[in-house]
């Protein structure tokens, strides 16, 4: 009877080292995207402060790097997250949605309509950025299965050792800095950028085969719509201000008559530029893609109106204890942005965010 | 358990294996038939970008856009015919799509802007997607070309290229 519990109790260990050990390479040999495309950490982030936010905006890069929720709360006390990640795809926020509701009730959704030209998955590497920072529930699991292209399989989401065991070649030191903990880049989800590069050029708009949404983006901006009205909660669909990738009036129109038979508001901001004051000499990290912190600032006062008058959104900066915790957000995001200036002034560009050297 | 400990054991070795990387590459070797072709420059679909740009001469406009996230540029020269999208990999530039413009330049089967569709048909055959209401799409090896139709008549002509082939 001794010896079969020592032998069972060996055994176990001998797993349970097996185990973690599994465990661990895995904790290693996943990229951190700790100093280079820190857009892999954007959706992890939001699980440290989850929870509280009136606002939540559900979108790619149209969203985290063009509106400032620490502008929204300054000038009106309204909170809110981005849960945005790099070229995510209409059904990743369907269910990055999903799994946020499981989090916190906002008051309202905004979704931002760029990803409705997506009908089908389109590349592994941004697929991976929006799904391993996921937490496993399953809204993970479903946005997994809707997202893969012909060449992933499931497995190697349930286990990423799969897919980043050839990665032991290219380790480097922030694979063991980052081994336990992640690097804290964000503000809200929001990226934030203060460099400037101009619009030059603009580029030239070719013609479609098919200017129709596909059915499937069409099927997951319907679940959008009506998750939002099971759980009572408006949305408001958005267009960003960027000049690149091309926003085809004829996407635009079948958008504004989806907008008008569901009552939503739709604002497309490239129709709205001058009033939201958006200078594309000062404005754009990117030459228009994105806006720098400037033109996101001034987006977010504009659209922050919008959303304060319109659904009546609180203000909380009354509130000690919402102060007290926006409050180190907003120190947070003063930090950067004066480390950004520095770093532009010693360097002439952004060198440790991920900025290329100028020509 | 000794069930226990080979399953361990088993999910290790499955893990340790060496299983598909998942490394991009530019395109197909194998190429495709498809290929645009401007006074002495032939432009295929994945090729590398730099000799063809610096054979085509000074594009009228240029457009680069930084991809999200990842490095690299996505560019896009304009000549008076024809557009030319380039996409990045590994610090290279690799031709993504050509677009023509105008009915001055013929793809080498022959086909120009203000075509019939019947004359697409004749010079590249049945084996076709419909685009559209009368479009067609065509794709061979690592490019797929492309005719918007318009009343009839062919009113776009795009080269695409196919990525991740290999």
């Amino acid at each position: 009877m001794k010896k079969v519990f020592k032998r069972l109790l060996a055994g176990l260990i001998i797993a349970a080292v097996l185990l973690c050990s599994l465990w661990f390479l895995q904790r290693l040999l996943s990229p951190k995207y700790a100093n280079e495309i820190i857009e892999g950490r954007l959706i992890s982030e939001y699980y440290d402060n989850a929870g509280g936010n009136d606002v939540i905006f559900v979108s790619d890069c149209e969203c985290y790097e063009n509106i400032s929720p620490i502008k929204l709360w300054e000038d009106y006390g309204i909170t809110s997250y981005i849960r945005g990640s790099s070229q995510q795809l209409i059904w990743q926020s369907y269910y990055l949605l999903e799994e946020t509701l499981k989090y916190e009730t906002p008051k309202l959704v905004v979704f931002n309509v760029l990803s409705m030209k997506y009908n089908e998955p389109q590349n592994e590497a941004y697929n991976r950025m929006t799904l391993d920072g996921m937490k496993w529930s399953s809204s993970k699991w479903n946005s997994i299965k809707a997202s893969m292209t012909d060449e992933e399989s499931a497995i190697t989401y349930l286990f990423p050792i799969l897919r980043y065991h050839s990665r032991w070649s290219e380790l480097s030191a922030e694979d063991f800095e980052y081994l336990f903990s992640a690097k804290k880049s964000f503000h809200q989800g929001y990226l934030m950028r203060v460099d400037v590069r101009p619009v030059e050029d603009y580029p030239t708009v070719t013609p479609l085969a098919d200017y129709n949404f596909g059915d499937n983006a069409w099927y997951y901006l319907e679940k959008i719509t009506q998750l939002c009205k099971d759980n009572n909660i408006p949305l408001v669909l958005m267009k960003a201000p960027s000049i690149s990738p091309v926003w085809y009036d004829e996407w635009d129109s079948q958008i504004k008559e989806y907008a008008q038979k569901n009552d939503l508001l739709y604002i497309n901001f490239l129709e709205r530029l001058d009033e939201v004051g958006i200078d594309w000499n000062t404005d754009t990290y990117d030459n228009g893609l994105h806006l720098n912190l400037s033109g996101a600032e001034k987006l977010s006062e504009y659209f922050g109106k919008i959303l304060q008058e319109k659904y009546s959104l609180p203000d909380h900066r009354s509130d000690p204890e919402m102060s007290a915790r926006w409050q180190k957000y907003v120190d947070f995001y003063n930090e950067m942005r004066d480390d950004q200036y520095r770093e532009l002034e010693e360097y002439g560009y952004l060198k440790s965010y991920g900025a290329r050297a100028p020509k | 358990m000794k069930k226990i400990i080979c399953f361990v054991i088993a999910l290790s070795a499955l893990m340790l294996a060496a299983c598909g990387g998942g490394s991009e590459s530019a395109g197909n070797a194998e190429g495709s038939k498809y290929v645009f072709k401007t006074g002495n420059v032939t432009v295929a679909m994945n090729a590398d970008a730099e000799n063809v740009i610096a054979n085509l001469g000074e594009p009228k406009s240029y457009f680069e856009s930084e991809s999200c996230a990842f490095k690299g540029l996505d560019k896009q020269y304009t000549y008076s015919s024809f557009i030319i999208d380039t996409y990045p990999k590994d610090e290279k530039d690799y031709i993504n799509a050509v677009t023509i413009l105008d009915d001055t330049i013929a793809t080498p089967e022959g086909i120009r802007i203000g075509a019939t569709v019947s004359q697409v048909d004749t010079a590249y055959g049945s084996d076709f997607t419909v685009l559209g209401e009368e479009g067609r799409s065509y794709k061979d090896g690592d490019a797929e070309i492309q005719f918007l139709v318009t009343n009839g008549l062919v009113s776009s002509i795009k080269y695409y290229a196919i990525t991740g082939l290999n």
